[in-house]
């Protein structure tokens, strides 16, 4: 490899960086200059993370040393292909939600651009970060930048739910300090790879603190994920942020669960010793309960981006509780399902703006109950964007099947082969359950799993019925090309993910299995030599 | 010192979830405030309370037993910046919600 | 105004040996207790006493607006700078070690440069956070 491919893994996290820092110097009159940095630097954020996804493919762990000190004792990052595959999904993400932006969204208010890359910086920062403190730093960043986000547009409606929001993060984030210096001061590392080398040799009376810090820790990943009862923050904050806000917050929760995915194999996997399967019970249990709930909530929610808060709790459950299940297979089929439903969530609050802005107050009235939720369109500036282009409403209509579908998990897209895969790893025969309790748990994962596709079905067309048929003087909405080409693009892909599905099951699959043994991941970090020469430093 | 030391986390951080709880915003902001500190205390603590030990080499090194941890102070710095950010970022969001909705119940409403 | 002639004159006194102080503490963060954060907030501190004797205009008339808000961006850019001319000089990010003849002269320098970063950051920053809420009472 060569020398500059070596420093690649540092860009996803130093461009939005430098670009966020470059943004600030110039002031909101030149919103078009800042756009063009933004996309710029986006674009490019997407081009390395693709690149990295092919070199995590091709080769195993990638491992960069900041500042060249070796393994334990400096900050490592580290590139597998779970990595990867989080980079460039948010990269994806993120060039939507900037795209879509550009029709009115980010001269809304002010520093709309830094704020997005800070943000792209600390949730690439958390995927490739192989240091616990480090970890807490680059979350802070990104929540940061998360609350200048949320409250993008102002409005007493994102007021009062961005102080809720902050609030229940600052907390968090206060049990996640407490977790990590808990677990700091048994075992003396932050390390990820050699904490999890020193876990194993945890004294008995020391485990207790141990398992509390994790215990700790897995809370604040929680509250991020959004596992019921951790999750009434969201369905405040995801309907009140702008559209293109709400698009790439459809990320932030899986951060939340990559951050599980990532550490309880490493740190509690089979190698473990006697904490081995540590809090999975809880994971399984709290993921099901969030199925259900979000279920419920996606049959009672009337306002279309409370149907989609809904949703992301219930993608949410459903991935804890696989990653609860803890089996290779599963977890494989998991992730498919994690880009699948991401993909579309985020699609779907795009989708979501445009429908409402067509709506007439009176076809609010249809839905009573839509305005005990506040909805604030009122006070947005509601100036004249786009134009009523020929049979929008039939691409409208189009994308909000695509979506319906996709949540339901009908075929032929992508959220079929997702939730098929998951229920076929459910049932395959080496799975762990030869004792009746895990298999009781498959039986009602699967249940759940059917039952919610069949609520977010129902829920979607009952709206759709409510929005495209019963309007009797429907009008219109005034729609721009550049809002409809992300949506429309992000469908697309969960449709390539539907066709090419046999080369991206295989690398789910690979992923998985690398997450489920992490020895290859903790000898990469901890041999990682720090080198003279700019040679290469990822090990076949 | 160390009864002392966790008598003192433990009242901080008890009264700050008590006003966290509490439906003002500023008395929220003091509650996170109070927790912030009983976490950096806390933070402290794992390294270990010594006295007259330095965290930074010095010229004449000595024995290694003679220094006190440094990292969980370098963790606690970078703590107390952060909360620090953040406690101002919530004091505006207080100011702007106080100003949008005349009120400062953290629903932005009292409560009927 | 004239009362709090001692006020002004002892403002104007105490202002230089604030402003030493803060690059005391910057320049001993190297291989010791302070650093860039602290040497920021006391330099911002200089702004606040100057606001509080002499008003906010005085104050903005020093430290305008403007360079305030270019101050943030710049500290960050320092930083990030000196951590990819670390990456340009064929090291890794942030390895300073290329920076200087010998190891020990170029860390010095590495270290120095990131706190000069972190000073303009925090000054320009608590500076700013202090002017949004002294200009919100107007």
């Amino acid at each position: 490899m060569s020398g500059w491919m070596h420093h690649l893994l540092v860009l996803p996290v130093v461009l939005p960086l430098a670009s966020g820092a470059l943004l600030l110097m110039y002031n909101e009159r030149r919103p078009f200059l800042k756009g063009v940095i933004n996309l710029i630097s986006t674009l490019a954020t997407l081009y390395v993370a693709v690149m990295l996804l092919r070199l995590a493919d091709t080769s195993s762990t990638g491992v960069y040393l900041l500042g060249n000190w070796p393994a334990p004792f400096g900050i490592v990052l580290v590139l597998d292909r779970l990595s990867a595959l989080m980079l460039v999904l948010t990269g994806v993400l993120a060039a939507a939600s900037l795209t879509f932006a550009f029709a009115r969204w980010h001269t809304a208010g002010a520093h709309f651009h830094s704020l997005f890359q800070f943000l792209l910086m600390g949730v690439n920062g958390v995927y490739l970060t192989g240091d616990m403190f480090n970890l807490f730093v680059f979350f802070e960043v990104m929540l940061a930048a998360s609350y200048g986000l949320v409250l993008h547009g102002s409005g007493p409606q994102r007021i009062r739910a961005g102080l809720h929001y902050i609030a229940v993060n600052l907390t968090a984030s206060f049990l996640f300090l407490i977790g990590v210096s808990l677990i700091y001061s048994v075992t003396g590392t932050l390390n990820m790879a050699d904490l999890a080398v020193r876990l194993p040799a945890v004294t008995e009376s020391d485990r207790g603190l141990v398992e509390a810090g994790a215990a700790l820790l897995g809370v604040a990943f929680l509250v991020k994920a959004g596992m019921w009862p951790l999750s009434f923050w969201l369905l405040g904050a995801y309907p009140a942020a702008a559209a293109p806000v709400a698009a790439i917050f459809a990320i932030l929760s899986k951060v939340g669960i990559y951050v599980l995915l990532r550490l309880s194999p490493l740190l509690f996997g089979a190698q473990a010793g006697a904490s081995a399967g540590f809090g999975s019970q809880v994971l399984l249990i709290g993921g099901l309960a969030t199925i259900a709930y979000g279920m419920i909530g996606v049959l009672a929610s009337q306002a279309m981006a409370r149907l989609a808060s809904y949703s992301i709790l219930v993608s949410s459950g459903t991935l804890l509780a696989a990653i609860g299940l803890s089996d290779a297979n599963l977890t494989g089929s998991a992730l498919f399902y994690l880009v699948s439903s991401t993909l579309t969530i985020a699609a779907f609050f795009l989708l979501i703006e445009l429908i409402e802005r067509g709506q007439s107050p009176a076809a609010d009235l249809l839905a009573v109950t839509a305005e005990a939720f506040g909805d604030e369109d009122e006070d947005e500036p509601e100036d004249e964007v786009g134009v009523a282009l020929p049979g929008t409403l039939a691409i409208l209509g189009v994308c909000f099947a695509g979506c319906g579908m996709l949540l339901a998990g009908l075929p032929p897209l992508s959220g079929f082969i997702a939730k098929f895969a998951m229920l076929a790893a459910v049932f395959a025969p080496p799975a762990t359950g030869t004792e009746g309790g895990i298999a009781l748990a498959g039986w009602i994962f699967t249940g759940l799993l059917i039952l919610s596709g069949l609520a977010a079905l129902l829920a979607m067309l009952r709206v759709g019925i409510r929005v495209f048929w019963a309007p009797v003087d429907a009008t219109v909405p005034r729609v721009l090309v550049v809002e409809l080409v992300p949506i429309i693009f992000l469908l697309l892909l969960t449709l390539a993910l539907t066709v090419r599905g046999g080369p991206v099951m295989r690398y789910m699959e690979d992923t998985a299995s690398a997450v489920h043994a992490p020895e290859r991941y903790i000898d990469s970090v901890l041999t990682a030599p720090p080198v003279p020469a700019p040679a290469a430093q990822v090990h076949r | 010192m160390e009864a002392i030391l966790a008598i003192g986390i433990g009242i901080l951080s008890g009264s700050g979830v008590w006003l966290l709880l509490r439906p003002r915003t500023y008395q929220v902001i003091m509650g996170l405030s109070l927790i912030s500190y009983a976490v950096n205390l806390f933070i402290f603590s794992t390294g270990r309370l010594r006295s007259d030990a330095p965290p930074v080499l010095t010229s004449q090194p000595g024995s290694l037993a003679d220094y006190a941890d440094p990292l969980p102070q370098a963790l606690v710095l970078t703590a107390i910046v952060i909360s620090f950010a953040t406690t101002a970022l919530f004091l505006v969001m207080l100011l702007a919600s106080r100003g949008l909705t005349g009120s400062d119940h953290v629903d932005g409403q009292e409560r009927r | 105004m004239s009362l709090d002639l001692i006020l002004r004159i002892g403002t104007k006194l105490i202002l230089p040996f604030i402003l030493l102080f803060a690059l005391y503490v910057q320049f001993h963060g190297d291989y010791g207790p302070g650093g860039g954060f602290q040497a920021g907030v006391i330099t911002s501190g200089v702004v606040v006493l100057l606001t509080i004797t002499f008003g906010l205009e005085a104050a903005q008339r020093m430290a305008p607006q403007a360079v305030v808000q270019r101050m943030i961006p710049l500290g960050v850019l320092i930083y990030a700078g000196t951590g990819v001319a670390g990456l340009l000089l064929g090291k890794n990010f942030l390895d300073y070690s290329v920076l200087g003849h010998d190891a020990v002269h170029a860390h010095e320098l590495g270290i120095f440069l990131v706190e000069a970063g972190v000073l303009v950051t925090v000054a320009g920053t608590m500076t700013a956070i202090f002017y949004a809420f002294v200009e919100r009472g107007r």
